[in-house]
């Protein structure tokens, strides 16, 4: 293993795509903070906005990032037939998996890495977290851990799609998949329980005098709501959008969910590719 | 005898399809395997379940007396090196990073002997050129030194000589010879090329349709294919009397020709010849080829 992470650690190094990912990380949140710096406050509530609101909107597209450089980073094993050599060395399958895995997630943690550094560019528009030690230690560790999620995902894609474009179109499509569906999850999680009538006329189109609240016929409750809570916290996208926009109910539960899905994915993945025939 | 590689019935199956049909070859230590079979006869496949890229679907192996299903076969597999159908290399990379990656993977990170390997290859010059910008050619010798990191016992090379140029391919020759002969690597080798196959080989498998059709060693063969020196001379009674002396078979064929079925020293039968007043008018090796034995071999499909 230590031998396989030496080799792999040192062509990551060397990879161009890796140092363009790293730099385009930085820059991106650099722009981003410069942008989001000019309206410090919200027109809507009069408060004004901290570093926190938009310092982690990086894991709502991370997810795609990590998708592009896993597969072409993996898929050049696969292409250019080097995955070979490894199983020719003598090392088992189980090993050349978990170190594939381990080291995209070690790039992946530069990329984070790389963003969480540029976004303190926001720093003299909106001052320093105004979030508690213990609270932005926990989202920091969340985003580490939906790296991982994502990761474990993208290596399973890469190791065993048949190709490199193949490996490309799979984890970019789940990784819109995945987002699409955290969007429609949140949405549907965020709308009120009730909602105020206009005019005598209520949304849903029944009368109600005006002025008063009534429920809500798009406000998702009961098991349902629960389902789609285990769906968004399961989901690596889901859970990067409630890092992004700072809606975390419980970090322990969500950092149990991405653990999870790694060991789940890591543990599928690793199976799988121990039976797959290779060229 | 001590062999390097021995399956038992191998069979692999693509959809129902054999690819490899219950194969049993031995590979003895020491020597060159050539593997001989036409497209899709198999042979790569062979390779690819020897090298623990794919698993078979019955029957098994044992490389290095350790079975395929042993959970040390990795062991054995530390001390081969192969070149399965393309040369397994970064392009991005130049040959000496290539190099330093394959060991690093063999847990050699001090990079001892990677001038050597270059050397060995024929590419010393081109160490620090990308991959990208080499020839074919220049890939496989790349191919063939990753292949070499390591100092493997046992080399496994499919159709290496593949887009060389006529003096890449004596080249490749040599120093498959050199590697067999200097350091004991036993090679098994996959080509179309019959002709310089015969030239390198020290024992056949013809391969057809998933099959093992045959196993032979090169003696063997020479026999089979009636390899034989057909001299002509000027007193074909002289000749007998000194073919007589020597101990060897032969058969006449008139006044002046005779047919000779073992190995002769013609400097040695040109001198008790002239002593005999008897002139040497020519002396040419006759009988099969590699290529059309294995033509006959397999029902008149070329490989």
């Amino acid at each position: 293993m230590r031998n396989l992470l030496s080799a792999d650690l040192s062509r990551l190094w060397k990879d161009k795509a890796f140092w363009l990912c790293v730099g385009g990380s930085a820059l991106c949140a650099v722009v981003y903070m410069l942008f989001a710096g000019q309206k410090t406050f919200s027109y809507a509530t009069g408060e004004a906005y901290a570093l926190e609101d938009h310092y982690f909107r990086f894991m709502i597209y991370a997810g795609f990032v990590f998708a592009v450089f896993i597969s072409l980073f993996l898929g050049t094993e696969r292409n250019e037939g080097t995955l070979r050599n490894k199983l020719i060395a003598g090392h088992t399958r189980t090993k050349v998996y978990l170190a594939s895995g381990i080291v995209t997630f070690l790039a992946a943690l530069l990329f984070l890495c790389a963003w969480c550094l540029g976004a303190l560019a926001g720093v003299p528009a909106f001052g320093f977290f105004t979030l508690r030690p213990a609270e932005l230690a926990g989202y920091f560790l969340l985003c580490i851990s939906v790296t991982a999620a994502y990761c474990a995902l993208d290596t399973f894609i890469a190791m065993l799609a048949p190709n490199k474009t193949a490996a490309l179109l799979l984890s970019v499509g789940l990784s819109a998949c995945m987002l699409l569906c955290a969007g429609l999850l949140n949405n549907a999680l965020e709308a009120p329980e009730t909602i105020g009538s206009l005019a005598g006329v209520s949304i849903s189109g029944a009368a109600a005098p005006a002025g008063e609240t009534v429920a809500n016929p798009g406000y998702v409750g009961g098991a349902l709501r629960q389902v789609f809570q285990i769906l968004l916290n399961v989901l690596p996208a889901g859970q990067g959008v409630r890092i992004a926009f700072l809606s975390v109910e419980s970090c322990a539960v969500m950092l149990l969910c991405s653990a999870a899905v790694t060991a789940g994915v890591a543990a599928l993945g690793t199976a799988l590719f121990r039976r797959k025939d290779l060229k | 005898m001590d062999y390097v590689l021995t399956t038992n019935a191998l069979t692999k199956e693509y959809g129902g399809r054999k690819a490899l049909d219950a194969v049993s070859m031995h590979i003895p230590k020491g020597a060159i395997y050539g593997f001989v079979g036409q497209n899709g006869a198999g042979k790569t496949t062979l390779i690819r379940l020897i090298c623990g890229l794919q698993t078979p679907t019955s029957g098994g192996y044992a490389l290095y007396g350790r079975k395929n299903t042993d959970r040390d076969i990795h062991l054995s597999r530390r001390k081969m090196g192969a070149v399965v159908e393309t040369p397994a290399v970064f392009l991005d990379m130049t040959a000496e990073e290539n190099l330093k990656h394959q060991l690093k993977l063999l847990g050699l990170p001090l990079f001892d002997g990677l001038q050597e390997l270059l050397e060995t290859v024929g590419l010393d010059d081109a160490g620090n050129k990308k991959v990208r910008d080499f020839s074919l050619g220049m890939r496989q010798r790349l191919g063939v030194a990753v292949a070499l990191c390591g100092g493997p016992d046992f080399l496994v090379l499919d159709e290496p000589i593949n887009g060389l140029d006529p003096q890449g391919i004596l080249e490749m020759r040599h120093l498959l010879l050199r590697l067999n002969r200097e350091r004991g690597i036993t090679v098994l080798i996959s080509s179309h090329i019959l002709g310089e196959l015969s030239k390198l080989a020290t024992h056949y498998g013809f391969l057809d349709r998933g099959r093992l059709v045959q196993e032979i060693d090169a003696h063997e063969l020479d026999a089979a294919c009636n390899k034989r020196l057909r001299v002509e001379v000027t007193d074909v009674s002289a000749l007998a009397r000194a073919l007589d002396n020597m101990g060897v078979k032969y058969r006449l064929l008139g006044e002046k020709r005779v047919d000779i079925f073992d190995k002769v020293n013609v400097s040695r039968l040109t001198l008790m010849l002239a002593r005999q007043d008897c002139e040497l008018l020519s002396v040419q090796e006759q009988g099969e080829d590699l290529e059309s034995y294995f033509v006959s071999l397999v029902g008149g499909k070329q490989a």
